[in-house]
């Protein structure tokens, strides 16, 4: 039975639950949906209406050119920019405004661009920091150095000098330990080698199979859309293209240059 | 490792969580505006008495007058402001027991015209559910005996 929220808390318009089985139709439930974002920095508009869906269980591949706003929609699924309007909605839920770690404990898993590890602690400090989840050291240190055995190697050393491969693996792992249902990766492949790239998405690929719903931006289309159920294009702010893999393989360059 | 269970945990963390209505917030800023309005216009208009005495130019009395009725005007519309929005969320509510009474009316209407044993007072009992399930063969019940007769 799902606890209803905690009593003399207003709960926002539109925050009722969508019950899939009312959808009929056998319509596909929505994990997230960001409806009619618009965002920005002080005054600069970064999103202008930007409309997506990550259906529960499938991969969504958010592509695009630089300064397209795709971090920045990232960020808003997160709880870690408020949208200026518009709504986030988590497993039918309207969460705007919801504290990012509370998002985090539910089970909402971000990792950044740049990766986002502690960079003067180990590998092992870095993955004892995940315990706050609640599950055992030993547990998570398992889990990670089973998924990648060179962290086992490494996990002594500051994660400050690890090479790219290696951070980006340290930060699936971080990221992993908190089991979450919902994830978000900003950029995976950034500044790593093209084999590098590919063991991870294949564990992406295996991380979908196990039934976790991901909505992965990356700028280079190629290995993502291998993986991707669904695609997504932005430009300058707004989803120009949505569709599956194949349909938007063709007409990527089109979408990037504006022919 | 993973499992739908997981994805229905995460639902239900997710419907846990203390989700802050915007339209409460407004409601907030526009009673604070109310109160500044209020005090900022009293303030005024009190400061206009000894600006008016502190002078024997007429122009300048004159505009002590026309400071103290902005004064005015401003404590009005302040009130007015405040009355609004802190009332707004009253009637919400008491709008919201109306109707549950009238609806639990209705239930003991109905209850005591079909001879059904009358639901128990207070919200959350179900009573109202099943009096209201009754509702339709009741009235038909009743319908389909004036027919007859």
């Amino acid at each position: 039975m799902t606890p209803g929220p905690a009593s003399g808390t207003a709960v926002a318009a539109g925050a009722r639950p969508v019950d899939p089985a009312a959808a009929g139709d056998g319509a596909v439930e929505n994990l997230l949906e960001l409806r009619s974002i618009r965002a920005g920095y002080d005054r600069i508009d970064v999103l202008f209406g930007v409309d997506l869906e990550v259906p529960r269980g499938s991969v969504v591949a958010l592509l695009g050119p630089n300064g397209a706003g795709k971090s920045t929609l990232l960020r808003v699924a997160a709880g870690l920019h408020l949208p200026s309007s518009g709504d986030v909605v988590v497993a039918g839920r309207r969460v705007n405004g919801v504290p990012a770690a509370d998002l985090a404990r539910a089970g909402l898993c971000l990792i950044p661009e740049g990766r986002g590890v502690f960079p003067n602690l180990t590998v092992r400090e870095n993955l004892r920091m995940m315990t706050h989840v609640g599950c055992g050291f030993d547990e998570v240190e398992e889990e990670a150095y089973h998924r990648f055995p060179r962290l086992r190697e490494r996990r002594r050393q500051t994660a400050g000098t690890l090479s790219g491969g290696e951070q980006q693996m340290l930060a699936m792992a971080r990221g992993l330990a908190t089991r979450p249902a919902l994830l978000l990766l900003d950029e995976l492949s950034m500044g790593l080698a093209p084999i590098i790239v590919e063991e991870l998405y294949a564990l992406v690929a295996q991380i979908a199979r196990a039934g976790v719903s991901i909505l992965v931006v990356e700028q280079f289309a190629g290995v993502v859309l291998g993986v991707a159920d669904q695609a997504a294009i932005m430009i300058n702010g707004r989803v120009a293209r949505t569709g599956s893999p194949s349909e938007l393989e063709a007409e990527l360059s089109g979408a990037y240059l504006g022919a | 490792m993973y499992s739908e269970d997981r994805v229905e945990e995460f639902k239900a963390e997710i419907a846990a969580l203390k989700v802050r209505d915007p339209a409460t917030g407004r409601d907030r800023m526009w009673l604070g505006v109310g109160v500044a309005l209020m005090v900022i216009g009293l303030i005024v208009a009190v400061a206009a008495y000894p600006f008016s005495h502190g002078t024997t130019n007429p122009l300048q009395q004159r505009d002590a007058i026309a400071m103290a009725l902005g004064g005015v005007a401003a404590t009005v519309v302040g009130s007015a402001v405040f009355l609004r929005y802190s009332l707004a969320a009253f009637l919400r509510f008491w709008l919201a027991r109306q109707s549950f009474e009238m609806g639990a009316l209705t239930d003991r209407v109905v209850d005591a015209v079909t001879g059904a044993p009358g639901p128990a007072t207070g919200p959350g009992t179900g009573a109202s559910d099943a009096a209201g399930a009754r509702v339709g063969s009741g009235l038909s019940g009743t319908v389909g005996g004036t027919a007859k007769g």
